[in-house]
């Protein structure tokens, strides 16, 4: 139990050390960031195609990012946030249970590990879609084509390293082999 | 406080592999000498027990090498330093095919002498060769032993001498006996080194610091004898060890009334008696298995030992006996100390060698292009290649000759743990109506009853399915997995004084408790 | 126990009632149009009721008033009863010819319009008035009192050189300043039998000839001036001698004004008028300010939205018809849903809706060109379309294409000996006509429509 505890904590400081750029995004979005926000600005330029917002008789994307952020980007980002802390958390307390009960035996749970991320990766993706693409969310619709590539791509690159570095930490020990250059951290550690 | 440990007779030499055993699994005290009595040179549990206790001897100095390999002091694992004389038996009678005749210069004696011992031995008696043992006489064994056992410059006895000057000197000093109450050497040996001890004691005026402790180990065994080719032989006939244990027992009463010989003795039996199923007169043939009882005496050996251990100037008398039913449990087994937990330091010493017999010994066993695939494996990597790397050569050295030693010779011995304990399990309840699951061993072990030298056959690997029983291994309710022993191996906290191979020896160890 | 019964009933409806109270938030800007078309109607009718019959005197013209064996007699039917008709159309009726000159005739003459003497002159060809047909003449008089109404008869058979140049100017410009003036001109052409001679046929070399086999040819039934008189007197003759299914005869308008009302202000716009969209969320239709047409719902971005008129309701029946529309649309937005905080914004769209148009309809395709896909949902949008007529069509000519005849093919037909004989140059002279109707066409507003709606998920 100790050793599991441990796994926790440390999965938790693997995690934070990219994931506190989620906390602050999502505390950014929760108090609406208002139309001088560096955040409005870069959406407005990189995410938001603003042809459509433009023809509809408004100046700037200041004017209607208070729903998006207030809503979209904050359910999106505390969404993500808490799957990807779940999943690290899941794998690092499951790295303890599985039956690594012999030499040379963890490094063929490298697959279990993979087919894990794949799908951590594959809900990832679903999650973003779910919220910038489906129906669900109505200020999707400003989002422009370039501006939901730009958002699966630094999601995926925030979420993702988070959960590496937090698996990577966090695994137990004896199952470094199967997580990718977890077996170079040292040996004590 | 030194420590000095007889086993007399095939008896002795039995409960003595049970202590080497208990001792490496760290209940024995820091310190021990061993030494072995038996007239019968080549007696196959005393020889058994030579065995033992030199790889017991080898192991411990290659793994408590302050320089190289160091399990350190904290360790329990092979904790006591037994040591021995070159040679750890003492044959009461030296030279080749003694008899009581030429012991005792028969011939040489005035004819009233004679007559006496024309009364007190019979023709076969006196012509009996000696070099297989006393036959279950006595009579015989006693003549024998003391007419030898005076002599100061005897390695054995000097060792005797030593101890009682040490004690002399203000250190404490403890001797234990382990013997049968019946049969050949352990009969006469028991009281009548006992005796000599004490008398060297009073001789040097030792009053105090010098504690004597006994375990006598009454009829715990049976036989069936063979009716051929037994004509005018000489042997140990069981239906007469109750009568011979009687007159025994009536005679310590009557000594232990008189003198008190013993500080502790530690008494005990068995009931029914375990049925051995190979009849030997004598020699490597006579190979008997361990038993149960004996693991008794060598508990009680320890007991004497251990350091809560208080000693009374009224002589003691300790009985051991397990519970009325017929199932042998692990509660049967006592502790040797308020702090030496027997069963707990024994099943983790059974699951150590399991461990390492089938699992992580072969894995370190090779040259280091075989075994460095584990190189970037916890486990390994913090307790193996850290402590044997070199940094001038830049490689670990686990591969190196002198390494692979130390591995080969600590899979022997666990080995040798795991054939121990099944076969006392197996041996002691076989054709009886008792039970012992101790340990459960049908997934490791196979039993040949017929062969006497290798009773029990360790398989050489062990499937899945087979390793997947080692939570059952040890009947207790702890369920403890080999993937548990992973984790622990991979978290346990390292001791900053121990070095080499003996980081790893002592982390899986210590990870066979929960 | 009663009064706290009460009380939870006044609570009650007063939620109720302010639940569905009336939503009234539209754009600050909103401007409802309306059409002239009543006025211009109001304008037509007119003050005078005289009605002025001019007939063709023209002996091309006495072969009508002969029966044919085998063939029905329209022609003496219908005059016989167009004094009738045309004193049901107004208080005074004036008889008048036509030919080289207008005549009148006096009321004890007129019966002799259906005999074969009133088309002959015993005097000398500058006398007789029979020679030619001046058919500019009644329309100059329809000119210079557009007040009254005018029945011309004449067979219409004008050759090309009496539609070039001056001859055609002296049709066309009282033509324009009687359509300016809102009147219409209604063209009955009936096909009778004829027992006579057809002068003037132009031969390709130049020069005339004539026919006599012929047993029937159309002859036609002008009528200029307002549009409900006219309709009045087609329906008339089409009562009392278009019974029968083999009488022929064809109706075309020539009018400035084709459309016959507005859709809006005629409220003839209801929840049907858009396909499927009662089923909405939350719908509603009302008119707004009592003025437009509106249509209020939630919905997603996948509905089809498509607003159909036919086109009986708004072409006048026989008239070119409507062959280009134009639509000014106008799209505001609100992040705010609810009237209180609602922020009206104005799009920069121009184009949003297409239209396309049948031989039976006219259907606007709502937010084809600006998708509600291209809309943000989550906003409230109000969108109003004024839908106005641009381009007159072209139908009339093609009602008449088979009874004409152009100048180059006359000989060859006539040598063909054909049993009914076309007239000259019909598909031209409607043509024409159209053509100074079409020049007076001005954009009329036939319908508007406002929506109103929240795009849901």
């Amino acid at each position: 139990m100790k050793n599991i505890f441990q796994s926790i904590i440390y999965s938790l400081i693997g995690l934070s050390t990219i994931g506190w750029i989620s906390v602050l995004l999502i505390i950014i979005s929760v108090s609406d960031p208002g139309p001088d926000a560096f955040i409005v600005a870069f959406f407005d330029e990189n995410i938001i195609a603003s042809e459509n917002y433009e023809n509809l008789g408004f100046e700037s994307f200041a004017e209607i990012s208070t729903n998006f952020f207030t809503q979209l980007f904050f359910h999106m980002n505390l969404t993500l946030l808490l799957f990807t802390l779940s999943m690290t958390l899941i794998w690092s307390v499951a790295s303890h249970y599985l039956n690594v009960d012999a030499p040379g035996k963890a490094k063929l749970y490298f697959i279990h590990w993979i087919i894990f991320t794949g799908a951590f990766v594959a809900i990832l993706v679903g999650i973003i879609w779910y919220f910038t693409i489906s129906s669900v969310y109505s200020t999707a619709d400003l989002i422009g084509a370039g501006g939901h590539f730009w958002i699966f791509i630094l999601s995926l690159i925030i979420y993702v390293l988070s959960y590496y570095v937090g698996v990577l930490v966090g695994t137990a020990r004896h199952l470094r082999s199967s997580v990718l250059f977890a077996n170079k951290l040292p040996g004590g550690f | 406080m030194k420590n000095f440990i007889i086993g007399i007779g095939g008896t002795g030499a039995k409960g003595l592999e049970h202590l080497i055993h208990a001792c490496s699994a760290g209940l024995g005290p820091s310190n021990l000498w061993a030494g072995m009595v038996d007239q019968d040179e080549a007696n196959g549990n005393v020889s058994r027990t030579k065995i033992l206790l030199n790889k017991y001897i080898n192991l411990r100095n290659s793994l408590r090498d302050e320089n190289k390999h160091d399990l350190a002091k904290e360790s329990d694992l092979f904790k006591t330093n037994i040591t021995t004389n070159n040679d750890s038996v003492w044959l009461p009678l030296k030279g080749a095919d003694p008899t009581l005749e030429e012991v005792i210069s028969y011939n040489m004696l005035k004819p009233e002498v004679k007559g006496l011992i024309d009364c007190l031995y019979n023709p076969e008696e006196k012509k009996q060769n000696l070099s297989e043992g006393f036959r279950a006489r006595p009579n015989i064994g006693a003549a024998a032993m003391l007419a030898t056992t005076s002599n100061e410059d005897d390695p054995f006895w000097s060792q005797i001498y030593k101890a009682i000057d040490a004690a002399r000197g203000g250190e404490e000093v403890k001797v234990f006996i382990i013997s049968s109450i019946f049969g050949g050497t352990g009969a006469s040996g028991f009281p009548n080194i006992a005796r000599r001890i004490k008398q060297i004691q009073r001789e040097k005026n030792v009053t105090s610091n010098f504690y004597l402790g006994g375990a006598l180990m009454l009829p715990y065994f049976n036989y069936d004898v063979p009716d051929e080719n037994m004509e005018g032989e000489l042997f140990a006939r069981p239906e007469e060890f109750l009568d011979q244990t009687k007159g025994a027992l009536e005679y310590y009463a009557k000594l232990f009334e008189y003198d008190k010989i013993f500080d502790q003795v530690y008494v005990t039996g068995w009931d029914p008696l375990a049925k051995l199923p190979n009849f030997k007169m004598g020699g490597n043939l006579q190979n008997n298995p361990p038993l149960f009882p004996e693991l008794y005496a060598a508990l009680g050996a320890l007991r004497f030992f251990n350091s809560e251990n208080k000693i009374n100037s009224e002589q003691e008398i300790f009985h051991i006996g397990k519970n009325e039913s017929e199932n042998i449990l692990w509660s049967d087994i006592p502790n040797v100390s308020g702090s030496l937990n027997s069963k707990e330091n024994l099943s983790k010493l059974i699951r150590f060698s399991f461990a390492y017999n089938w699992i992580y010994g072969p894995a370190l066993t090779g040259s280091w292009s075989k075994i460095k695939k584990y190189q970037n494996e916890n486990w390994f990597k913090r307790l193996v290649y850290k402590y044997l790397y070199n940094s001038e050569t830049k490689n670990c050295e686990i591969g190196h000759e002198h390494n692979q030693e130390i591995v080969t010779l600590m899979r022997e011995y666990s080995q040798d743990i795991l054939t121990w304990i099944s076969d006392m399990q197996y041996s002691t309840t076989v054709n009886t109506e008792q039970k012992m699951e101790l340990i459960l061993s049908d997934f490791f072990a196979e039993i040949q009853p017929k062969t006497s030298s290798n009773r029990i056959l360790l398989k050489e690997k062990l499937s899945s399915a087979d390793r997947n029983q080692f939570n059952k291994l040890v009947n207790d309710s702890k369920n403890l997995k080999l993937l548990n022993l992973m984790s622990n191996i991979c978290y346990k906290k390292i001791n900053r004084e121990q070095r080499g191979l003996g980081v790893f020896m002592d982390i899986l160890y210590r990870a066979c408790e929960e | 126990m009663k009064l706290f019964i009460k009380i939870v009933g006044i609570f009650y409806l007063l939620s109720f009632t302010s639940l569905y109270a009336n939503d009234e938030c539209q754009p600050q800007d909103l401007i409802i149009n309306k059409s002239d078309l009543n006025n211009e109607i109001d304008q037509n009718t007119a003050t005078d009721s005289s009605v002025f019959i001019y007939f063709d005197q023209s002996l091309s013209m006495q072969g009508y008033t002969k029966d044919q064996s085998g063939q029905k007699n329209l022609y003496i039917n219908v005059i016989d009863d167009l004094q009738q008709i045309a004193e049901n159309v107004g208080n005074k009726t004036y008889y008048h010819s036509f030919g080289k000159s207008i005549l009148p005739i006096q009321e004890n003459k007129i019966s002799q319009v259906i005999k074969p003497i009133f088309y002959e002159c015993t005097g000398s060809a500058q006398d007789c008035n029979n020679q030619e047909s001046k058919i500019h003449l009644p329309f100059k008089m329809a000119e210079a009192n557009p007040d009254g109404t005018y029945v011309i008869v004449t067979d219409l058979f004008l050759s090309s050189k009496q539609l070039v140049g001056g001859t055609l100017n002296q049709l066309t410009k009282p033509l324009k300043s009687i359509l300016k003036k809102g009147k219409s001109v209604g063209i009955i052409g009936v096909m009778s039998s004829f027992n006579g001679t057809i002068f003037d046929i132009p031969k390709r070399e130049g020069g005339t000839i004539s026919y006599t086999e012929a047993q029937k040819r159309p002859f036609f039934i002008i009528v200029i001036g307002n549009q409900n008189e006219i309709n009045r007197i087609k329906k008339n003759l089409e009562e009392q001698h278009f019974n029968d299914p083999e009488d022929q005869y064809k109706f075309s308008l020539i009018t400035s004004t084709p459309i016959v009302q507005n859709l809006t202000e005629n409220k003839l716009i209801d929840e049907n008028s858009i396909r499927n969209i009662s089923n909405a969320e939350k719908f509603k239709f009302e008119y707004l300010n009592d003025q437009l047409p509106l249509f209020q719902f939630n919905t997603d971005k996948k509905r089809k939205l498509n607003f159909t008129i036919d086109n009986k309701e708004i072409i006048v029946p026989g008239s070119t018809g409507v062959s280009g529309y134009d639509v000014k649309e106008t799209l505001w937005v609100s992040q705010k849903l609810k009237c209180k905080e609602i922020d009206w914004r104005k799009s920069k769209f121009e184009t949003i809706s297409q239209w396309s148009q049948s031989n039976d309809s006219l259907s606007l395709d709502l937010f084809k060109e600006v998708s509600l896909k291209k809309l943000f949902r989550g906003m409230r949008y109000f969108y109003v379309a004024d839908i106005y007529a641009t381009k007159p069509g072209n139908l009339s000519e093609e009602i008449f294409e088979e009874w004409s005849i152009r100048d180059s093919e006359a000989e060859e037909f006539k040598e063909s000996n054909p049993v009914e004989f076309k007239t000259l140059n019909l598909t031209k002279i409607i043509k024409i006509l159209n053509s100074v109707a079409n020049d007076e066409f001005e954009p009329t507003l036939i319908a508007s429509i406002g929506l109103d709606f929240n795009l849901i998920k």
